[in-house]
């Protein structure tokens, strides 16, 4: 199920709020202000501070 | 509180969640899906989707988001989308007390057995208000306060959380809905078992113009 492209543009980054962009994987969803990746875990996109991962 | 005890808890629940509550509480959720009396082409969002057991009663023709703070049960709930062909079903994991969707997004918005198993209440009705439009219906199903032990054993057996981690289940509907005075209630219903949970109905009667801001 690939994440319906309208939901991908009103999704925010739970942190500040501000937007999230598609990995070109797809595995995840990176916000650049926070440097944090939420990943998306088999189709469904965990949008929680404490699952983030840290962008290098 | 931390969302990892929520996680964990509904881990262990999520393989029989459906097989031990789904009989009991089917009726409310058709209910309260229907409550929202969608149109062909609405945006609905179910706070607390769990393992997908309200998916069904939504029209194929509406958007439907689901959110839910534990993982295994929205494994369970994408399992359910992907072999039901649900192609206008998203599910996302979520805290439902910080909503990641900007304002005025949804036109109607639901949680079925929800409001009583997270830890405030309130925070998460008028979370669902901010995202929901100015006019749109907002409808919860949930057990409120009642003398009767069976039941109150019941709904503590329902949410593992308010067993483990002394949730409220206390909750009254009065007080609560006294906190929440832009939710203009249309109807209270009685439902399930001996009509000891209550479906609400509301309008979201919010001030659309106003910034919203929820801090909890």
């Amino acid at each position: 199920m690939a994440l319906d492209k309208e939901l991908l543009d009103i999704l925010a980054c739970p942190k500040c709020k501000g937007e999230v962009k598609l990995t070109e994987e797809g595995d995840g969803l990176t916000c650049e202000a926070c440097k944090l990746k939420y990943p998306i875990k088999d189709g469904i996109p965990v949008m929680l501070i404490d699952e983030a991962e840290e962008l290098g | 509180m931390d969302t990892n005890s929520i996680e964990k808890a509904y881990k262990r629940y999520a393989n029989i969640y459906d097989l031990t509550f789904d009989r009991i509480f089917h009726h409310g959720r058709e209910l309260s899906a229907g409550l929202l009396e969608p149109m062909p082409g609405d945006r609905i969002l179910e706070v607390g989707v769990g393992t997908g057991l309200t998916l069904p009663f939504f029209p194929d023709e509406c958007q439907i988001t689901g959110i839910d703070l534990s993982e295994h049960m929205l494994t369970k709930a994408h399992q359910k989308v992907a072999s039901h062909g649900m192609k206008n079903v998203e599910v996302i994991q979520m805290d439902a007390m910080k909503m990641d969707f900007p304002d005025n997004h949804f036109d109607s918005v639901i949680a079925a057995y929800v409001i009583s198993v997270v830890p405030d209440p309130v925070c998460v009705l008028k979370e669902m208000l901010r995202v929901c439009k100015k006019g749109g219906r907002v409808v919860f199903i949930n057990h409120f306060q009642c003398d009767n032990r069976l039941i109150s054993s019941l709904e503590r057996l329902v949410s593992p959380l308010s067993r483990h981690l002394g949730f409220k289940t206390d909750l009254e509907l009065e007080p609560l809905l006294s906190q929440v005075p832009e939710l203009s209630v249309q109807k209270v219903e009685g439902v399930n078992l001996y009509n000891y949970w209550k479906v609400v109905q509301g309008i979201n009667n919010k001030d659309a113009t106003a910034k919203e801001g929820v801090n909890c």
